[in-house]
């Protein structure tokens, strides 16, 4: 078992959740595929370099679990995505904009961007997450930005 | 300096997404349960009453079961299992992702999967074959068009409708010679989804609906009947 496994819930569970949630686009999807990774941690004896190491490795079992959770049949007729969107509350109508435009962009730049804005991660961190070549990140990180600029008004260049 | 603010625009929207309040709670529970060497199904709330009888996935594999299949070639595969109630010869069409598509005797359709994840958090899809032995050794709740909920378990339906408790518990007991996790604990039904667990033996303090005996090898289907006599057991919880 992991040490400071209460810690590491804590400090982790909600940015799990982001990324499960970005690929899911479903809360209950979202919870067991965090709960998928904790239990994968607590069951693990894997030794941890650093708290980057750690929390890499958590990502990426999250990321995991969630796109096996959408690959499921029973993915279906839960809770709708519009009626847990309207539940939280946002102080500015543009936040909700710039999430529900993330979450309509396709899945594979979907989590590229997350990793990248939220968690910010580098392209090569991006790619040992995702098991993909830089160039791959490179790519998909360049065109969901490209989306996102079409659609959101306040996007600016880079 | 545009990169830092859509950084912090995009931080800001997405700051918003928390784990929902009992979400410990619940992992806690998980835990507790893998613990005890529970054989663990994963929760499939909301999802519809034909799914609810079939779909399952598998975090941790079990060993005991049995299943008949043979090899069609390519990626469909014939075998025989429990479903609804009766043994079967179905079909299992690999779609690819650890996603299956079941065809039953009458050519119906039905979906199901599961995944196994290993300790570095890769998911790897589970054989068909794998699934049905899990499936012919898991128990469904299956709601009628009326609102009664039946308990199926190999060829053993019973309806166990007054037995759920307020908080959509169950717990039961089969007789089953080939099954050594026979102790089933359900929890959070809620009409159609569920979360069921199996133990080799009763969990301390629990009250067990004996249910009977099930998995005989012929394709008989036992209904319960209001004369059927329904055995309660009430376990030591001492120490």
């Amino acid at each position: 078992m992991v040490k400071d496994f209460d810690r590491i819930c804590e400090k982790y569970g909600d940015r799990l959740y982001a990324a499960a949630f970005n690929i899911c686009r479903q809360p209950q999807d979202a919870e067991d595929a965090v709960q998928d990774a904790l239990i994968a941690l607590y069951k693990s004896d894997k030794e941890f370099e650093s708290e980057e190491h750690l929390k890499a490795w958590l990502l990426r079992v999250t990321v995991n679990a969630a796109k096996s959770t959408i690959r499921l049949f029973w993915n279906r007729n839960r809770t709708s995505y519009e009626d847990y969107m309207d539940s939280l509350v946002f102080e500015d109508a543009s936040d909700k904009t710039l999430m529900d435009e993330v979450l309509a962009l396709p899945e594979k730049y979907r989590i590229v961007l997350h990793l990248h804005y939220f968690e910010e991660y580098k392209t090569r961190e991006i790619a040992d997450i995702l098991k993909l070549s830089e160039n791959t990140v490179k790519t998909r990180l360049l065109n969901g930005r490209k989306l996102l600029k079409t659609k959101l008004e306040g996007w600016e260049d880079e | 300096m545009s990169e830092d603010k859509n950084r912090e625009n995009y931080q800001r929207s997405f700051n918003k997404l928390h784990l929902s309040d009992d979400f410990r709670e619940r992992l806690d529970e998980r835990l507790e349960e893998d613990r005890k060497g529970k054989i663990m199904f994963k929760s499939v709330h909301g999802i519809s009453k034909i799914a609810a009888a079939i779909a399952i996935s598998v975090i941790t594999v079990g060993s005991a079961g049995f299943c008949y299949a043979s090899d069609l070639g390519g990626i469909r595969t014939k075998m025989e299992m429990w479903l609804n109630g009766s043994k079967q010869t179905v079909e299992i069409e690999e779609e690819g992702d650890g996603a299956y598509k079941l065809i039953d005797e009458n050519g119906m359709e039905r979906g199901f999967g599961g995944v196994v994840i290993d300790e570095n958090g890769n998911s790897t899809a589970m054989g068909a074959e794998e699934l049905a032995e899990h499936m012919n050794n898991e128990c469904f709740l299956e709601t009628g068009d009326d609102g009664r909920v039946t308990f199926i378990y190999k060829n053993l339906k019973v309806d166990v409708t007054d037995d759920i408790d307020e908080n959509g518990n169950l717990h039961v007991h089969i007789d089953d010679p080939n099954n050594a996790f026979t102790y089933f604990d359900i929890s959070e039904f809620d009409g159609q989804g569920y979360h069921s667990s199996a133990d080799k033996n009763p969990a301390k303090g629990v009250t067990y609906i004996e249910l009977g005996s099930a998995g005989a090898d012929d394709d008989q289907t036992y209904e319960q009947t209001d004369d059927m006599y329904m055995e309660e057991i009430i376990l030591d919880t001492e120490d």
